[in-house]
């Protein structure tokens, strides 16, 4: 293929991968940004979810598990509960035989506190309404930064994670695809540059500037 | 008819040069956010020692001021710049500590009320942490008191305008598809696709 037919390939598949990755991702973006939008606005009263959560709390026997690592020991208790989500923490102590673990997903935090030696377990739970799990979704990936040991244990969080992932890489991709496009049609180039020059400063300045300001 | 043809195409112009520009104006800060968003969710960026100055020096400290007024006095006085993140005042050991952030550095001031002296703590934290502030300023706490310094509140404005011109670009992005008789089949299995993994995904998370 000569170098022509090549850049004219690569330009229609620039152009089509543009498009498709654009409306496949665009729910993800929407949802992404959106709620992003709002973590930034906690002013907005009608977004006020967190006075809205239902509390309800139960108690259940349960089958005292036999297993030595607490991660197993808690799904093996979630199991019989029939709870599913990410143990965000685990707590033992041994004197009274209390194992307390704390499970998120989207739009609950329960709070399940197991006593081994009587065998049943006491569930606090915390439901969301809509926007709480919206609102939780934003950030709901199974790590957090200040704990290094902390990783995720939960198939669905693994899966969300990955998609965080593909959306920010598709996004990635749009913008350079974005670029790429514009590079190729020599009419806008310079009001595209200048646009482009400008965005990068403004934003370089808040990436570097400031943190070389005094 | 002609007529309604012209400014038809004069419109779709108009959309696509808009979809153009505007989408170019956002596209550092779609970077910053999605370069910080697998940061934080591969935890890169936290490892690193950051590198630290200190120095002591000692100023005048105005009686007839407190709070928030009295950090920003503080600040001006031993030239460090940033948002303040929250006040602390020791009343027994009469100090009164103030950490500011900015992108890439996190500065602790603490100021011995009963001599006047001031410790300045820098920490330079670099350029990935820059991204992960910028990506969390200035986020849902403190409402009240979040945003204390100029750029943090311009930084805001960028970024509430990010989303609403990325919401824009998106809806343009559709109608320049649909105008396009031959993606639109595809178009319209891709973006069926993209909406069904994103309905069974929250049907599965949820």
């Amino acid at each position: 293929m000569s170098n022509r037919k090549t850049t004219k390939y690569i330009e229609i598949w620039n152009r089509k991968l543009h498009i498709y990755i654009g409306l496949y991702l665009l729910l993800f973006l929407w949802l992404f940004f959106i709620t992003g939008l709002v973590k930034n606005h906690p002013e907005w009263s009608f977004f006020h979810y967190w006075e809205n959560r239902e509390l309800s709390s139960s108690e259940t026997p349960i089958q005292v598990p036999m297993d030595k690592d607490d991660l197993v020991k808690a799904r093996n208790i979630m199991a019989q509960l029939h709870i599913s989500g990410e143990i965000t923490w685990t707590v033992v102590t041994p004197m009274e035989d209390q194992f307390n673990f704390r499970v998120a997903k989207p739009g609950k935090i329960i709070d399940i506190k197991a006593n081994l030696r009587e065998g049943h377990a006491k569930v606090e739970q915390i439901k969301l309404n809509t926007l709480g799990i919206t609102n939780m979704l934003h950030t709901f990936n199974g790590i957090s930064m200040n704990d290094p040991k902390e990783s995720r244990d939960w198939f669905m969080t693994k899966i969300l994670s990955f998609l965080m992932d593909a959306v920010c890489i598709g996004l990635i991709f749009l913008v350079l695809s974005g670029i790429y496009t514009w590079y190729n049609r020599s009419m806008k180039r310079i009001w595209g540059a200048l646009v482009l020059g400008i965005a990068f400063l403004v934003c370089g300045f808040f990436v570097f500037g400031l943190g070389w300001m005094p | 008819m002609i007529n309604l043809r012209i400014s038809i195409s004069k419109l779709h112009q108009w959309i696509s040069e808009l979809h153009l520009y505007l989408g170019f104006f956002i596209s550092p800060f779609i970077l910053v956010y999605a370069i910080s968003t697998i940061m934080f969710d591969h935890k890169w960026g936290t490892g690193s020692e950051p590198k630290i100055v200190k120095e002591k020096v000692s100023i005048e400290i105005p009686k007839d001021i407190d709070g928030l007024e009295l950090a920003k006095y503080i600040m001006r006085e031993v030239n460090v710049s940033g948002e303040i993140e929250f006040l602390a005042k020791n009343l027994k050991q009469n100090q009164f500590v103030i950490p500011v952030m900015k992108p890439g550095q996190r500065t602790i001031i603490s100021v011995n009320l009963g001599d006047n002296s001031v410790e300045i703590e820098r920490l330079h934290i670099g350029f990935l942490n820059a991204l992960l502030y910028l990506h969390k300023s200035p986020g849902p706490h403190l409402a009240g008191f979040r945003g204390n310094w100029f750029y943090t509140r311009f930084w805001k404005w960028l970024s509430d305008s990010t989303v609403y011109l990325l919401i824009f670009v998106s809806i343009s992005g559709i109608y320049m598809w649909y105008m396009l008789k031959s993606e639109r089949k595809i178009g319209f299995i891709v973006l069926g696709l993209g909406c069904i993994v994103f309905i069974l995904v929250m049907f599965a998370i949820i």
